[in-house]
């Protein structure tokens, strides 16, 4: 028999990364008391929500006018699009965490596509739950709270949460490299830390941005967060098409994010990776 | 690779290491624990140690290659920048004809890196077979092709009963034939293997270890880069040895051409029980010891070897007895042995590759 070598073509990755996915999902079902707990929490924080947002819509009313005038729909609809970005940002950063305790990343380095694989899995893993929270809290919002959603705008959300989600997977990346970069090996991160603060303070997730100062506002505009909040927002509450002006403009900034956070983050990520070669950081365990 | 080229040629690679004392991870709680990494570690002194210096070899397609040395050596941080794992800091590395840091990817296409302890990185929620199809399709092996590999390949480690078992269920010795099944799913031209039959019993290890000689490198041909402790191993399995201390290579030959460096001594072995504090000290300052070597213990109650070079044989076995003896060790046999490359390490370091003075 001849020599043989590993293989770095596409049908590999794809079945390395569909396998990573598939054990992900395996290791979070695995506990099944854990899961329920998990997606429990995801309900209850639908309805907390939903509650909060029937007491405070008398007083925000003005501001909800552009939206439709919906301010749980306003609310909720935040909350589930932040935690959609932050955990598709996460996901990254988590994965090399695990991969770095539990001692496998060095194993996955010693093939060609062996993280780009791993990562691809477990940002994949990620969204699927991110997406399956975002069905329960639809679920709550359409059945116990009587949420209007304009379902004839299915392709523009569509659209727009896919451009929104490619726009973070950069400062994801970005995320991730400080594991190595910045020796933030602690389960958290400085760049999703700083995001979430921002996001969830000025980005709109629970309040318009219009009530704060212009000055923070301009501010807010440079968060991937603000610009799908508002797109998702008109799209979904009040109908809008991919050819409403703002929507187009929020979807070209976007897409400019995408353009240049990608890369960036790549670039990072790369370097991250480059120290932990040189440091011998892949693992602390083997 | 070109026709008549090395492996593997290395040239004066060098790697260091800087320690940059911190505050453990597992310490530093809350969010913004990064943060207190940063400023803690930037206001402490870094240290650096070297891990391989000036390192240069050649090793022959179809080689069997040992390295040898105690811990601390350097043998895994040079098997891990030749398998691009780990970056080096100077020199050269090329292995299949590729450049380990200006095409690392194209390395590792071509090499299997096994190494002891591995094992912890596999899934324990995956059953064996799980875990290794997982694997081959990192190499990419066709799913045709990967269910018979599989089976082959646990079927040379010996785990062919245990295929649905999960590793938690595995005892440690099955768990490093579950890392070895996972390197002998492929054929690549170059294996590394670092301690592979660590944690295998006597029998296993003699199968494993006949798979590697026999199989892989004398039918397949593959270059091995094989690390470990035992030393008849080394001298059985290996065409050459490449002797390492503190980051140096300090001998490079034959094992049968190693040996004959210390055969202008005598070489005793001695075994003992006991507590041992204080023997190697005691026995080195008896005349005409050249040289010794704790090859075991000593563990309380337990039995030791000592290795000891001499001029003779014969009247320092008495001295050792008496010296031991004085120590309130009992002497459970002593006997003129032959030169091994232990020995030959002692001579050229000066220190054991166990214990050694």
């Amino acid at each position: 028999m001849g020599f043989e070598y590993k293989r770095h073509d596409a049908p590999t990755f794809i079945s390395a990364a569909l396998f990573c996915l598939k054990n992900a999902i395996s290791g979070w079902t695995m506990f099944v008391s854990s899961t329920v707990i998990d997606l429990l929490q995801t309900f209850f924080d639908a309805t907390i929500f939903f509650f909060m947002a029937v007491y405070v819509a008398p007083g925000v009313a003005e501001q909800m006018a552009p939206f439709g005038g919906n301010y749980a729909g306003y609310v909720v609809l935040g909350f589930l699009a932040a935690g959609l970005l932050d955990s598709m940002m996460k996901s990254f950063y988590n994965a090399v965490a695990s991969g770095y305790w539990g001692a496998q990343f060095e194993f996955y380095d010693a093939f060609p596509l062996g993280i780009p694989a791993y990562l691809t899995g477990a940002a994949g893993f990620n969204l699927l739950i991110a997406l399956l929270r975002f069905a329960i809290i639809a679920l709550v919002g359409l059945t116990l709270f009587g949420v209007r959603v304009e379902w004839g705008n299915s392709p523009a959300v569509l659209t727009i949460l896919v451009v929104g989600l490619i726009s973070v997977i950069g400062l994801g990346l970005a995320a991730a490299s400080t594991f190595f970069l910045l020796n933030a090996k602690r389960w958290s991160d400085p760049v999703s830390w700083v995001a979430h603060i921002l996001s969830s303070l000025i980005a709109g997730v629970y309040f318009p941005p219009d009530i704060l100062p212009s000055w923070l506002q301009r501010f807010a505009a440079l968060l991937p967060h603000f610009h799908l909040l508002r797109a998702l927002r008109l799209a979904v509450m009040a109908g809008a098409g991919l050819g409403h002006p703002v929507v187009a403009h929020d979807l070209a900034v976007l897409g400019v994010m995408a353009l240049v956070f990608v890369p960036s983050g790549a670039w990072l990520f790369r370097l991250g990776i480059h120290r932990a070669e040189r440091l011998g950081q892949f693992t602390r365990w083997v | 690779m070109a026709i008549g080229e090395p492996a593997v040629s290395v040239r004066g690679l060098s790697k260091h290491f800087r320690v940059r004392r911190g505050v453990p991870v597992e310490s530093v709680m809350g969010s913004s624990h990064w943060l207190t990494q940063l400023v803690i570690r930037t206001r402490s002194p870094e240290q650096r140690f070297t891990a391989l210096d000036g390192v240069s070899f050649d090793i022959a397609p179809g080689e069997f290659f040992g390295l040898l040395g105690p811990n601390g050596a350097g043998k895994t941080t040079l098997l891990k920048c030749l398998a691009t794992l780990l970056r080096p800091d100077g020199g050269t590395a090329v292995v299949n004809g590729h450049d380990v840091c200006a095409s690392p990817d194209l390395v590792r296409l071509s090499v299997t890196m096994i190494g002891s302890g591995q094992w912890v990185a596999f899934d324990w929620g995956l059953s064996v077979r799980e875990n290794l199809q997982f694997f081959a399709d990192l190499y990419g092996l066709p799913p045709k092709s990967a269910h018979g590999r599989i089976e082959e390949a646990l079927e040379v480690v010996g785990l062919s009963g245990l295929i649905d078992a999960t590793p938690q269920t595995l005892s440690s010795g099955e768990r490093q034939r579950l890392v070895l099944a996972k390197g002998f799913l492929l054929r690549t031209p170059v294996f590394f293997m670092d301690e592979p039959a660590a944690n295998l019993d006597p029998r296993g290890t003699a199968d494993i270890l006949h798979y590697i000689r026999h199989d892989l490198a004398r039918l397949e041909g593959v270059t091995v880069i094989y690390t470990s402790h035992r030393l008849e191993e080394v001298e059985e399995l290996c065409d050459r040895v490449a002797i390492l201390d503190r980051g140096r290579l300090v001998a490079l030959d034959t094992p049968r051409r190693l040996v004959r460096l210390v055969t202008d001594v005598e070489h005793l072995e001695v075994d003992f029980t006991g507590t041992a504090a204080g023997v190697l000290e005691r026995v080195a300052a008896l005349p005409g010891v050249r040289g010794l070597d704790l090859a075991s213990g000593p563990v309380a109650g337990s039995a030791g070897t000592l290795r000891i070079q001499c001029e003779s044989a014969e009247r320092s076995s008495g001295d050792v007895v008496t010296a031991l003896g004085g120590l309130g060790l009992s002497v459970t046999a002593v006997r003129a042995s032959a030169p091994r490359l232990g020995d030959v390490f002692l001579r050229l370091t000066g220190r054991g590759l166990h214990h050694g003075v």
